[in-house]
């Protein structure tokens, strides 16, 4: 009796093997389907990431309307707060900023564009900034935008008591002063040349009436003079705003914007698959081909701020330039792009990315082994060495799969590299270590300044003064001329004579090579495909929904 | 003299007769008898892997990243163009070998412990039982996972987390016996010839209690190969590139929609694993159950 079980259970499980292994055969092609299985190793995504910046922002003339009142958008992280001035993350910064505008703002080329201020002027000095305000814009508590206004947030700005994670970002900032009733003046202690930019990225306009009442203490009542007004924010659950009828750039076509979080990025193309929101952000690339594929859907993937890379600490072999030339040689960037990170990369041309302020073009390291091993007989190691890299997990797109492409190609010239990884709070505690007690060599970093000027990736990774444990320069990087031009270029306000100081200084870094120079990261968001109107900003993060409409 | 001879011999000839019983019994359950060569089978490849394998395990090749099956990659080819079936035959020897090593180290240690124990009582048996309990209150991935954490990554500190953590079961199980055997007639008679301590224990008390620790062995080897592979897929493993089983299923689960057969064929072979060596461990109970034989040779 026990045998006739035995065989029939044998039997079973042979035919669940058996139908198992067909079906992920057939899954992925096994049989017969030879020709088809091509395209499904080669990303779709010939089209550089960047092109659709440009095209989205594409608007119609007439305000169109919208077939569909209310907009749910899916967001990965909770809001922390709504404080003008207490912002510190992309995301939140994208949706307040529906609330609260800025006195500039930039075109989709990057250009800085008046806003709510109508112009501007510069004092030969670099020291004052004379802004003429927009009349008869008003804030959602029906107060007036006038000089008033600007100058209460500017103070709120530098108040010390005031917590302003981003203060040192706008720059020196003095004080305002009010000139007339539509016109204020920001004074700077030194020259900060880029001051505008930076003024258009941060400085959010919040209603006097606000500040008055909460004064250094936290705002939680968020009034500005956007396109949106605030309704609600269910903690961890959703925001929700509703279109400013009187807003002065004309009346938004959606009604109703819900932001909804969801953390898990898998769970947010899941909600868009099953049409619980409209508009998604920040999902994994792995799933690009798929929504690329339903006709259903439209898909982003704007370039971002952040250049990607691996700082090499100047110790051991890695302290002689050519063996730092020699790993940017040993590694195929495109290859990386197309294969690990589904074409979500642009690969670097600069340590900046294309789209900043002061970006001029080099010639890339070319994937060429055998230029490498040569370059690192010459400096004494043609047997190669061994390295230990430290790189993130789940911070950046693919960091883990792109560490380990990178010790597959550098295992091809003998270069041994050991992977070490940590979780993020250790990660950020190491790499800011001194140098001499840092456990590692090489680290996989990301870089992505809010404002699209070479100034804050380049001084910031780049000055000698910015080395940990001091600031963040992940390469310990030591030049005396960089560190000059980079000072110059800071407080020249010519715009041409600061691009010539940055293409001095990025031609210097870049044959230095203290990064394996690898790519600009892109993002990938998608939406239903009848959402029209979508302006994507400037740092290709944000995307703004006041012009959109279902069509 | 001759009557001695004959007494040995007999012995002898019974001891024969019942091992070929144990075998026919294990025999007799086909799933445990199958189990036992695919076993075997795998055994032969952690030790041959690298010599059959078609593909260098470590050679990549972004152009063929997450191509699915074909004649040149049978298994296909994983994240970064490397030889799934390659690393699959070498990855052997890591989660295979690890997992038996790691178990056959930590029931060896448990096995003595237990002895000492059982059988010496008193203060050894209360130091022993209370380290024991201590360890026994973890969860056994937890365990290993703070050990991993604590030793750094690597093959030994994966052997000993898996020891270490298996290590309690085997103490408790033999404790318990010895508790039993240990006031037999024999061993009072022993006892009384005057032999020593290590002698009794090792002679008369551990023949007399090894049957349950190799049944719960071979559940346990099961049970190391998923300790292992999770912890390879929780990235405390054998560090990359090195092809252990678990680790290739982690690095391949973000590819889980657009490229399963990444993860499935790893996944295959581990379940295959797991369940042989259960089933083995089923086969071994019946086998060495004195009353499951008795009962089979009544019919």
């Amino acid at each position: 009796m026990r045998h006739a079980i035995s065989r029939s259970v044998i039997v079973g499980v042979v035919i669940v093997l058996v139908l198992a292994i067909l079906g992920v055969s057939l899954l992925t092609g096994w049989f017969g389907r030879k020709v088809e299985t091509a395209p499904t190793t080669v990303p779709a995504t010939t089209q550089t990431p960047g092109t659709t910046q440009t095209t989205v922002t594409a608007e119609s003339p007439r305000t169109p309307v919208s077939t569909k009142n209310v907009l749910k958008v899916a967001i990965g992280i909770d809001l922390d707060t709504v404080d003008p001035h207490g912002q510190t993350t992309t995301v939140v910064y994208n949706v307040v900023r529906h609330i609260y505008e800025t006195l500039l703002w930039y075109d989709e080329k990057g250009n800085v564009i008046p806003w709510l201020a109508e112009r501007w002027e510069v004092s030969p000095d670099g020291l004052t900034y004379t802004f003429y305000l927009r009349k008869g814009v008003r804030f959602h508590d029906s107060s007036e935008l006038d000089a008033y206004a600007v100058k209460a947030n500017v103070d709120r700005w530098i108040d010390p008591t005031v917590r302003v994670p981003a203060r040192a970002q706008l720059g020196p900032v003095k004080g305002a002063e009010v000139v007339d009733k539509y016109t204020v003046k920001i004074v700077l202690k030194e020259p900060f040349a880029p001051f505008l930019r930076a003024l258009a990225s941060y400085l959010l306009i919040a209603s006097p009436k606000v500040i008055e009442k909460y004064g250094n203490k936290t705002i939680t009542e968020p009034v500005g003079t956007g396109p949106y007004k605030f309704v609600s924010w269910e903690k961890g659950k959703k925001v929700v705003l509703e279109a400013n009828e009187d807003y002065w750039g004309g009346k938004p076509p959606i009604k109703r914007i819900e932001w909804v979080i969801i953390p898990d990025a898998t769970t947010r193309v899941a909600a868009l698959l099953a049409g619980d929101v409209d508009f998604a952000y920040n999902l994994p690339p792995t799933e690009l081909e798929r929504i690329k594929g339903d006709a259903r859907f439209q898909v982003l993937t704007p370039v971002s701020n952040r250049v990607i890379f691996i700082a090499m600490l100047p110790k051991g072999p890695l302290a002689d330039p050519r063996v730092r030339q020699a790993l940017n040689y040993a590694v195929d960037k495109n290859a990386i792009i197309k294969n690990i990170l589904f074409g979500l990369g642009v690969e670097l041309k600069a340590p900046v990315p294309d789209h900043f302020f002061g970006f001029y073009p080099m010639k890339p390291y070319p994937y060429d082994p055998d230029k490498a091993r040569k370059l690192l007989a010459e400096a004494g190691y043609p047997q190669g060495f061994k390295v230990v890299l430290l790189h993130p997990t789940g911070r950046y797109l693919q960091d883990k799969q792109v560490a380990e492409a990178v010790q597959a190609y550098l295992s091809r010239i003998g270069v041994q590299v050991e992977l070490k990884t940590m979780d993020w709070p250790s990660f950020v505690a190491e790499i800011t270590k001194p140098l001499d007690q840092k456990t590692y060599d090489m680290v996989l970093l990301g870089w992505g300044p809010a404002v699209a000027d070479a100034h804050f990736t380049l001084y910031g990774q780049f000055h000698s003064g910015q080395a940990p444990p001091k600031g963040l320069a992940a390469a310990h990087y030591s030049n005396p001329t960089v560190d000059r031009l980079l000072e110059e270029a800071m407080r020249e306000v010519n715009e041409g004579k600061r691009r010539e100081l940055y293409r001095q200084a990025i031609e210097i870094i870049w044959n230095d090579a203290p990064w394996i120079f690898l790519y600009t990261q892109a993002w990938f968001y998608a939406g239903v495909k009848n959402l029209k109107g979508l302006m994507v900003y400037v740092d290709g993060e944000q995307i703004f929904f006041h012009k959109a409409y279902f069509g | 003299m001759e009557g001695k001879v004959a007494l040995l011999d007999r012995i002898r000839e019974a001891k024969r007769r019942r091992l070929k019983e144990q075998w026919n019994v294990f025999k007799s359950n086909r799933l445990a008898y199958l189990s036992l060569f695919i076993l075997l089978f795998i055994a032969l490849i952690a030790i041959i892997g690298p010599l059959i394998a078609p593909h260098d395990p470590y050679e990549f090749d972004l152009s063929k990243a997450r191509s699915p099956p074909s004649l040149e990659h049978p298994l296909g080819a994983d994240e970064l163009g490397r030889d799934i079936l390659s690393r699959i035959l070498v990855g052997a020897r890591y989660t295979f070998g690890v997992s038996i090593v790691s178990v056959m180290v930590g029931a060896s240690i448990g096995t003595l412990l237990g002895l000492i124990s059982g059988y010496k009582g008193g203060l050894w048996d209360t130091v022993i039982q209370r380290v024991n309990d201590v360890l026994l209150a973890f969860p056994t991935i937890l365990l290993a996972i703070a050990l991993v954490a604590f030793l750094g990554q690597g093959v030994h500190s994966l052997v000993i987390a898996i020891a270490v953590s298996s290590m309690p079961v085997y103490v408790r199980l033999v404790r318990a016996s010895v508790l039993q055997v240990a006031s037999e007639d024999y061993v009072v008679a022993a006892r009384m010839l005057g032999l020593s301590e290590w002698r009794i224990m090792m002679k008369h008390i551990l023949p007399n209690v090894i049957a349950p620790v190799i049944v719960q062995l071979s559940y346990h080897m099961g049970l190391a190969v998923l300790v292992a592979s999770a912890l390879g897929f929780l990235g405390l493993g054998v560090p990359p590139p090195t092809p252990e089983w678990g680790a290739m299923i982690g690095s391949g689960r973000i590819y889980l929609f657009s490229s399963p057969h990444i993860v499935f064929f790893p996944g295959l072979v581990i379940s295959v694993t797991v369940i042989a060596f259960n089933m083995v461990g089923d086969g071994l109970r019946e086998s060495l159950d004195p009353r499951v034989r008795a009962l089979l040779r009544r019919w």
